[in-house]
């Protein structure tokens, strides 16, 4: 008599716990159902908008790649080739050479080229730059604006959530596809989704 | 000569906002035939090799309940877990994991214009399903955290029952509040406080690095303490092993009860066999039942609540609320600093009122996730009393269907697997006696 | 083949040998990463004060070529320590990365050599006991918790709806109806804009001197010769110097200030004030309300608005202006458009704002002279029209788009007089220029022209039977409002650079020593009383039921019989 009562709550609790596991799959379908609808094919990248970069120097701090996967590009077709180079020399410096004490960039990652009167060229060395920010705060400051930090993809991990995104104060930081991972200055940029860190809550 | 003046005029000119883009230099004309250089674009990882990484992890998750359910071998399923630590941990350094991918799920669910991969989708569920079969086999042998923890395993203490129970609720603490943040946009917590994603990528953010060193330490001795205490995904993967349609079993036959397995298991996941008939005053019992199922809805209507009422500080970690924070102590004079965030929005011209206007809209949505996070903790809360009121007897020492990782420890245990094992290799006992 | 025991010994114990070295080993790279860790944050090579300093010295001192070396040679040395710490961190992490798996690898063999057999446990676990101890911990970790919520809760509510941006929100911002803007004082030259006082059961006799009169005296903080604003019991000012712009309430009844706000935060705002003349100041322009919001604006071309309990809404920068005394044109604020008329050196323009967001909704460019006039809102019959005196034209505009109604030329010189309405005819005044009395229309027509004693800052005040003009020698003429004919002709002893306000029948004047002159508005000249101030002011009074609030260039008087 037992025995057929414990089958008998054996085979009940067998049947919820059916149920129950094809309510759960169900349910997971659900969501990955509709999260796909929502998805993408590619990956979604890390990438800083220069317009709304305030150059707070936290990207060389926050990255937890050290160096930071964070370098400064040059928009060449926006630099105005300046004799005196609002990011490659330091404020104040009296003598416009590419001596250590005029320079403003801390690791000597900006070099100077002499192209033709007055124009000279400036290209950013990537292995020694930090990505502080000081020559793009020098550059929009005083100068054109050609001057930017970009996420380098090719040594970014991708974080799921980016420590310097979590900590930039001006919520400049946005996810782009992997397929165009760039926010250039100078480019057209089109419709894309980019979704900011905050979110468009 | 004139450059300088014209530095020096622009200095004397009004404050200029950062962002704005001004050709204050025109475009030079080169006529000694310079070309200029155009910036170059490094691209990651193609998208190819994403999928590969979803197809790696199917094969080892069929891989992993192959070696736990059906060739049943602890050497297999080490080497497995050896390969996916390496694979998924150090070569993909830990990230898109299993466990994070909650959140970029409950960010999709709540947010309109949040994108997210399939490879993530993918890293979602295919262990939850796979667990809705086979049981819990990610665990032991493709999660690479679990794997890292599994590797420094030394000298594993037992912890008391009680103390297991406790200590399993803050995994439900953990996810709800994961969510909570996730879905509302003010961050990832799991990935922030990835206690092993340091040792992955070799590079620690701040303080966690000694943060992760404590863990691994301390997971020398107690083992798996993140799996255990701490994992939000093993909530989900609690849920779905327990109604799983099959789950690894310590004998590969029918039980002896020589309990021989009761000290296998480093995890304290081995339920042991209970009493012939129920050794408490059934009356007591049922009325115990009555009480706590009466109080249920009591607890989850308190529990949302007292949650609910924390939900202004817990908003304060999202960034827009932050600032707006920061703004209105500015602008009704309670404070003459400001910081590089009031500073950095007042730089992007939007108002004030549409500011405080996210804000609201923001604490609003922290107020209805609150009163579901307080009401979620309380009903795990009672269901966990009611379920150690429910009596169910148990005959023999079985895997616990919630705890159990299937690692494959006790198999080497039980004589009867001995016997399995020897009869595949069709050999004698006399020659495997040491 | 067979291991032997002294074999397996053996191993055990290069196992250990091993386990040690790696374990010493990488403790050593793990201390030496803690100490490089706390090297760079104290110390970072590439933000070296010392660096800092000698760039200051060498600023001083471009010539200086030893000090030239000393940086060139610092810069380098900084550079290097700052690459061989990268290169220190990071192939550090590798060797302790090697050094961990050694040693684990070797102290999991010690411990599968050790492997135990397993031991029979003593009489099966009474899984019961634990079961009901387990119940317990829950119970009491749960009561725990929850009462320590439910306690933070209760004790930290208030501060909670204060801090929650829900209960709070935005200010509500409201429209207000026409009678609320007619029992208040929200503009420049009274509710309708062109002068009018709702009340004249206001006092006639006070003396700033005596006390007679005067219901308290609240000294400003700062100069400006703004007048001030009435709504709802509060009283609204600027004032401003070089260094800080602010914006004021006061309490009607009391006098005393509810607060004071620095204008702060403001993008663009100039980092050196403009020049301005002394007779003008910061913060000449009178500010508008709306009675949700109060809006100021400043001789550096910021405009701010905060809610009437001073809070900061919105504030920007309109561009410095080029006015060589200083930007007077005051503010006004109709049905949530905010209208200013920014007539400058650079540029001459009349915009609309939306009042709660400060977002431009609608912009004129105008080819104007600058102007320190104020502008008017006046309902012409079927429309509102936006009325600007400038040099040299009158304009009307529709103050919702903008879109010009009509325009007259008829000023010239420094316009600062704002125009007079009543009876659907516009007079339009400037010294060295003309009166004109102009009917609107497409086109609009000059009736009536007068050439002598005009106004200079004062602006007139008209009814539908007499215009009354002051001038800033101290002249009041009062003319015919249909023919232009002078009824009477008065020399006060001072000039006039308030305007007269219709207050009832009669007229208050306010002069430039601080005498309010009453007379009244009549074909006739007659003399009701001079109050005495006491002290020289040039705002406009504010008149409100049975009080008068007077801003003088130092103090706010409220005038009231006591």
């Amino acid at each position: 008599m037992a025995e057929k009562k414990s089958d008998k709550n054996v085979d009940r609790r067998g049947f919820i716990k059916n149920g129950l596991n094809t309510t759960a799959a169900l349910a997971l379908g659900g969501i990955a159902g509709f999260t796909i609808t929502k998805s993408t094919k590619g990956d979604m990248v890390w990438q800083i908008d220069p317009d709304k970069c305030i150059q707070c120097e936290k990207c060389a701090t926050n990255c937890v790649l050290y160096p930071s996967a964070v370098k400064c590009i040059h928009a060449y077709a926006m630099c105005g080739y300046c004799k005196l180079c609002g990011g490659y020399h330091r404020p104040g410096t009296k003598r416009l050479d590419t001596a250590a004490e005029s320079q403003l960039c801390p690791t000597n990652a900006i070099k100077r080229t002499y192209v033709e009167d007055p124009f000279f060229e400036y290209t950013i060395d990537e292995e020694l730059c930090i990505g502080c920010a000081k020559c793009v705060k020098g550059c929009s400051a005083f100068g054109n604006g050609s001057l930017f930090l970009q996420v380098r993809h090719d040594i970014c991990v991708n974080c799921n959530e980016c420590n310097i995104a979590k900590n930039c104060p001006a919520d400049a930081w946005v996810r782009v596809p992997a397929s165009d991972p760039y926010l250039f200055r100078g480019e057209v940029r089109d419709n894309r989704t980019a979704t900011s860190e905050s979110g468009d809550v | 000569m004139k450059k300088i003046i014209l530095l020096m005029l622009l200095l004397v000119l009004p404050v200029i906002e950062s962002y704005s883009q001004v050709q204050r230099f025109p475009k030079p004309e080169f006529e000694s035939g310079y070309t200029q250089p155009v910036p170059v674009k490094s691209f990651p990882r193609s998208v190819s090799l994403e999928y590969l990484d979803v197809a790696v992890l199917f094969i080892a998750l069929c891989l992993s309940a192959y070696f736990a359910l059906k060739k049943r071998s602890r050497n297999y399923i080490f080497s497995l877990m050896l390969f996916s630590m390496i694979y998924f941990g150090f070569f993909r350094q830990g990230c898109v994991c299993s466990i994070g991918s909650i959140q970029n799920i409950s960010l999709a669910l709540f947010d309109k214009t949040y994108v997210v991969p399939l490879g993530v989708i993918a890293f979602f569920t295919l262990p939850l399903i796979f667990t809705l079969f086979f049981g819990r086999t990610f665990c032991a042998a493709v999660c690479p955290l679990g794997a890292i923890q599994d590797f420094v395993i030394l000298k594993p203490q037992k912890l008391s029952n009680r103390l297991n129970q406790v200590l399993g609720l803050i995994p439900y603490l953990y996810l709800g509040l994961a969510v909570l943040f996730a879905a509302t946009g003010a961050g990832f917590l799991i990935c922030r406080y990835d206690p092993f994603i340091g040792f992955f990528r070799f590079g620690f953010n701040q303080n966690m690095f000694v943060f992760s060193t404590a863990i691994l330490l301390l997971g020398v001795f107690i083992a798996r303490p993140y799996c255990r205490f701490l994992c939000p995904y093993g909530v989900l993967l609690k849920w779905a092993s327990v109604l799983s349609k099959r789950h690894v079993t310590i004998t590969p036959d029918e039980c002896i009860q020589c309990h021989l397995c009761a000290d296998s298991c480093p995890f304290d996941a081995i339920n042991t066999p209970t009493p012939e008939k129920y050794p408490g005053d059934p009356d007591k019992g049922k009325r115990q039942l009555i009480l706590l199922l009466i109080l249920l809805p009591v607890m989850i209507v308190a529990g949302g609540w007292s949650v609910s009422k924390l939900s202004v500080p817990l908003s304060r970690n999202h960034y827009i609320v932050k600032v707006a924070e920061q703004i209105r102590l500015e602008d009704t004079g309670r404070t003459n600093l400001t910081t590089e965030f009031s500073e950095a929005f007042r730089g992007t011209g939007m108002p004030t009122t549409e500011l405080y206007n996210r804000a609201a809209h923001i604490q609003a949505r922290f107020k209805t996730g609150s009163w579901i996070l307080g009401a979620f903790l309380a009903l795990i809360f009672m269901s966990k009393l009611i379920n150690l009121t429910l009596w169910r007897r148990r005959k023999d020492y079985e895997p616990d269907k919630a705890a159990c990782v299937s690692c494959g420890r006790c198999f080497t245990y039980c004589p009867k697997e001995h016997e399995r094992l020897l009869e595949l290799r069709g050999e004698t006992l006399e020659h495997n006696r040491n | 083949m067979n291991i032997t025991e002294t074999d397996k010994i053996a191993v055990y114990n290069l196992l250990k040998k091993i386990a040690v070295i790696a374990a010493v080993f990488s403790l050593l790279v793990c201390l030496f990463f803690i100490l490089n860790y706390f090297q760079l944050v104290t110390n970072d090579p590439l933000n070296s004060p010392a660096l800092e300093k000698f760039y200051t010295d060498l600023d001083a001192n471009p010539n200086d070529d030893a000090l030239r070396q000393q940086i060139r040679s610092l810069d380098l040395l900084a550079r290097k320590a700052y690459f061989t710490k990268q290169w220190q961190i990071n192939f550090g992490g590798y060797i302790l990365f090697a050094g961990i798996i050694v040693l684990l690898v070797s102290l999991k063999l010690m411990s599968s050599f050790k492997h135990k057999a397993p031991e029979l446990p003593g009489a099966p676990e009474d899984t019961w006991e634990n079961r009901l101890l387990s119940q317990k911990w829950i119970m009491y970790s749960g009561i725990v918790i929850l009462s320590v919520t439910i306690t933070l809760a209760l004790l930290t509510r208030k501060e909670m709806t204060a801090a929650s941006f829900e209960k709070q929100g935005a200010s509500k911002y409201e429209i207000p109806s026409e009678n609320d803007i007619l029992k208040n004082w929200p503009y420049f030259r009274g509710p309708r804009t062109i002068g009018y006082a709702e009340y004249s059961n206001v006092p006639q006799f006070w003396d700033g001197e005596t006390g007679e009169n005067i219901l308290w005296k609240t000294p400003l903080p700062k100069p400006g010769f703004n007048s001030p604003l009435l709504w709802d019991n509060k009283i609204f000012l600027s004032g401003a110097d070089e260094s800080a712009e602010e914006v004021y309430c006061f309490d009607a009844e009391t006098g005393q200030i509810i607060w004071q706000r620095q204008v702060t935060g403001i993008p663009g705002s100039p980092s050196e004030p403009p020049d301005v003349t002394e007779d003008t100041g910061y913060a000449a322009p009178t500010m508008a309300t709306d009675g949700s919001y109060v809006y100021a604006i400043f001789a550096t071309g910021n405009l701010v608005c905060f809610d009437v309990d001073g809070n900061k809404i919105w504030g920007k920068n309109l561009g410095v202006p080029d006015n060589h005394y200083g930007h007077s044109s005051s503010l006004l604020v109709d049905r949530g458009m905010l209208l200013i008329q920014y007539d400058h050196g650079n540029g001459a323009s009349v915009m609309g704002l939306d009042a709660s967001s400060g977002k431009e909704v609608w912009k004129v460019e105008r080819d104007m002279g600058i102007a320190w006039s104020s502008p008017v809102l006046v309902n012409t019959g079927n429309k509102t029209e936006f009325i600007l005196n400038a040099n040299p034209n009158v304009v009307s505009y529709d103050p919702k788009t903008g879109s010009e109604l009509w325009r007259v030329e008829c000023l010239s010189g420094e316009v600062a007089s704002s125009p007079a309405y009543a009876d659907g005819i516009v007079y339009a005044a400037n010294e060295y220029a003309i009166l004109a009395a102009i009917q609107p229309g497409d086109p609009p027509e000059i009736i009536w022209e007068y050439e002598d004693d005009l106004p200079d800052a004062s602006s007139p005040v008209a009814t539908d039977k007499y215009v009354i003009l002051s001038s800033g020698y101290g002249s009041v003429t009062c003319l015919d409002a249909k023919t232009g004919s002078v009824y009477w002709f008065h020399e006060f002893d001072d000039g006039f650079y308030s305007s007269p306000i219709l207050v009832g029948e009669n007229v208050y004047l306010l002069d430039l020593k601080g005498y309010t002159h009453i007379f009244k508005a009549d074909t006739t000249f007659s003399l009701l009383n001079t109050a005495k101030l006491g002290e020289e002011s040039s705002a406009i009074p504010v008149f409100a039921d049975k009080r008068i609030f007077i801003r003088s260039n130092e103090n706010l008087y409220c005038i009231g019989e006591k």
